[in-house]
This record gives structure tokens, sequence and C-alpha cells, in this order.
């Protein structure tokens, strides 16, 4: 039997989502992620007042009864923040607000006057989680951002429903995000690894096959704007609250969810010139670019066709 | 300790269990504008703090965290199961999700291989 397969695309989440299923799936694969994208959105936005981190940030201090949903995304990030040693920390939202990233990418200026000091995060360990009552407590002062894994999960979590749903095999793209689940096609994912998402077929990069898992990239040559003068991005260290230094310019990770895919592609930009070595230790396929253009492979990652 | 605390109430037809909890919750924020309990509960090692809840958001909606988003304390990053390769068919795309033909001749019949599905991308966002 030889499946016809089936692709849809829209925006969402300031970016762009897709899905890929075989061809009967389709229109309950767009509703499963639509509504998964929807949920996440209400509970994890930042440029949502009526989100449930809107008002976990303006409730610091307190503890907060919060959604199932929400109480997961913080946990990923939350892990995400000890398993990286706090490379990836969700506390960065005051950070990237002083750097001017401080509504919606899209409204952000592309350039202004006024110079822009970084702010260092107030640090993960001043987040409270009881996951398992759903209780939040953040210190006095500390404002979250879940940008760094909430899209991850999202593609974690939509795929898998999609999979379980339609028993189709099933790839969801959110941004570049890309988790799958179900069956593995023969010959697996075929995914053009690049600088930017949007990019076209013909940009600088590489294809390779994902054969099950996920795969995430963060790159510094994308969401970027300037301030006072100089060019500042998305990525920030939390450690100083500036944007993480350019040892790579793009780092593409596969790893068995999207969540841990994009916490170690987004952590080795920040940790710089070890993220090599870093990467390796957890076994975790992975292609970085420097600057330059030149490549480092990781692990099993492939090598680029002749 | 108590506080005040706000009930959302997010009406869930399919399910007879929320709209039961719901309509009493209703009843309760009925009877006292602003309600204050007191959540036992331990938060990190302080106990005994209250809990708000917001308005208009699901309490108990999500499904199981998916692999890799276990409630495992401390923990790796993930390999997959299975490491990425090379692709085996031309690189240059198959957008319309349609199988590369191979070459064969015209009267002894070949079975079609499987379709690849269509490349997607990944980079920065």
């Amino acid at each position: 039997m030889s499946a016809t397969w089936s692709k849809a695309a829209f925006p969402a989440l300031g970016s762009t989502a897709v899905v890929v299923v075989e061809e009967p799936a389709v229109a309950e694969a767009v509703a499963l992620l639509r509504a998964e994208l929807d949920a996440i959105d209400r509970a994890c936005s930042r440029f949502r007042a009526d989100s449930e981190l809107s008002w976990a940030n303006a409730s610091a201090g307190r503890v907060l009864r919060v959604s199932r949903l929400f109480a997961t995304a913080v946990g990923v990030a939350l892990r995400a923040a000890e398993r990286t040693g706090g490379a990836v920390d969700p506390t960065v939202e005051s950070a990237l607000v002083a750097l001017g990233y401080d509504r919606d990418f899209a409204s952000v200026r592309a350039e202004a006057a006024g110079a822009v000091r970084g702010r260092p995060a107030a640090g993960w360990r001043t987040v409270t989680l009881d996951a398992r009552h759903r209780l939040l407590r953040l210190d006095p002062g500390t404002r979250l951002d879940l940008g760094a894994t909430a899209k991850a999960l999202a593609a974690d979590r939509a795929a898998a429903a999609i999979a379980a749903a339609t028993g189709s095999p099933t790839l969801v793209s959110l941004g570049g995000d890309v988790a799958t689940a179900g069956p593995v096609p023969a010959g697996g994912w075929t995914v053009h690894v690049t600088d930017d998402h949007r990019a076209g077929p013909d940009a600088p990069g590489q294809r390779i096959a994902l054969r099950g898992g996920a795969l995430a990239t963060s790159s510094t040559s994308v969401r970027r704007w300037r301030r006072g003068g100089r060019t500042v991005h998305h990525i920030v260290d939390p450690s100083t609250g500036e944007p993480a230094s350019r040892a790579w310019r793009t780092v593409s990770v596969t790893a068995a969810s999207c969540v841990d895919a994009n916490t170690a592609s987004t952590a080795a930009i920040v940790r710089g010139a070890d993220a090599p070595a870093w990467l390796e230790s957890f076994g975790l396929p992975a292609r970085l670019v420097d600057p330059a253009g030149a490549v480092v492979r990781v692990g099993a990652w492939p090598r680029d066709a002749a | 300790m108590t506080g005040p605390v706000q009930r959302m109430t997010r009406r869930a037809p399919h399910d007879a269990a929320v709209v039961r909890r719901d309509h009493g919750l209703r009843r309760l924020r009925r009877a006292t504008a602003i309600a204050a309990v007191t959540a036992a509960v331990s938060v990190g090692g302080v106990t005994g703090l209250t809990a708000a809840t917001k308005p208009g958001h699901a309490s108990s909606a999500g499904t199981s965290p998916p692999a890799g988003t276990d409630d495992s304390p401390g923990g790796i990053l993930q390999a997959p199961a299975a490491a990425p390769t090379a692709p085996q068919h031309s690189p240059s795309g198959d957008d319309d999700g349609q199988a590369p033909q191979p070459a064969h001749s015209a009267s002894a019949p070949h079975p079609q291989p499987a379709p690849s599905p269509p490349p997607v991308s990944s980079g920065g966002s």
C-alpha cells in the first residue's frame, strides 16, 4: 500500500505551523493542531493580556492554582533550565523587554535610537511549582517567558494527539521546531535544515532524513533588531541578560522530543564554544554553523550529501 | 492564612462532571463575590499559602506530557531512538508528495515504492 501525503500550513504563534499526514487524516490533523495551538497561546503567550502567563507575571509573590496545561508548560521550562544548568531559563522576560522585545515580534520596531542594556534573569530557582497540585508561585520581581520551550511542547503534544487520533504517520512543525509521532515513513521524514525556517528549498543548509523523534533549530540570524546602534537578537544569555554570544549562528539538534531538541539547540547557542562537547555528552546528534558558515557535526549527525 | 480566590468557570459540554463542577462554582461565586479559602498545600517547602485561580481558564484541561517532558526530577536530554540519516531520494525535493519514478522496463511491472512525505524546513524562527 502506498500512501498519499498531505501537507497543510498556516500562520500561528507568530510563525508558521505545518502538519504532514496521510491524506485522509489531514482535516482532523489540522483541527487538532489548531486546538492545541489555541490552548498553548491562551496559556503561555506573553503578548496576550488574558493569558495565564500574563496573569502569573502580574501576580508574583502569590500562590496561584493554574491549569494543567500551564503547569505542564512551566514544569517543562523548569526542567529545561535544570538540564542546561540555567542556560535556558524561563525568567528572561525582563531581559527581553529591556532589550526592546516588549511586544509581538511583528510589532517590534526594527531600529530605535535608545541604547539598551542587558538585565540578568531572576533565575529559574525563583519559580516554585507544585506540579501535582498545579500551584505556582513566582518570587516578587520574577517574570516568565516560555518562548524557549512552549512552542516545542505544543509540537510534541500536537503530533502525539494527531497520531493517536488518526493512526497516521505525523509530522508537526512550528516555526521549524519539528516533532514526529506514529509510524515512521519508509525513508524517514525529509527535513531541510537551514538558518531560517521560512527560507526556500534552495537556501543554504542540509537535507536529512529524520527517523522518528524530533528536530529543532535555533538561530541568531532571525528575530533581530537594532537598538542604540547595535544589533540584538532573541536568544538571551540568562546570566547577563544580553543576547547570547555569536559563537554559533545556527544550531540544529535531534532528540527524543521536540522539547529536548529545542532545549539543547537553544542552550548550545548560549553556551557558545563548548556546545559541541556538551551536546556530545548527551549523545545528541547536532549540526552547528558558525558565523562564517563553517559546519561542525556532533555525534551521529549525517554528512552532507556529496 | 487566607486571601481572595477567583474561580473560573469554563464550560466543557462533553464532560458532565466538569459541567456539574462549574455549576457548583458559579453558585459559589454568586453566593460570595469574593471567596476566601485556605489551601493547605506544600509549595517548595512553604506550607499554608493561599492559592488563587484565574477566571476563565480551565484548571483540568490537558493530556499526559509527551515523551521527554515527564515530571521526573533531574534527568537528561534524551537522544532520538534512531539517528538522522542522509535522505535516500533525490535532494531536489518532492513538495507534492509524489514518489520519484524508478527506471524500469515497460513490460515488467515493478511495485511502486511508497512515496516520500513532502519535505519541511527547520530553521530559526
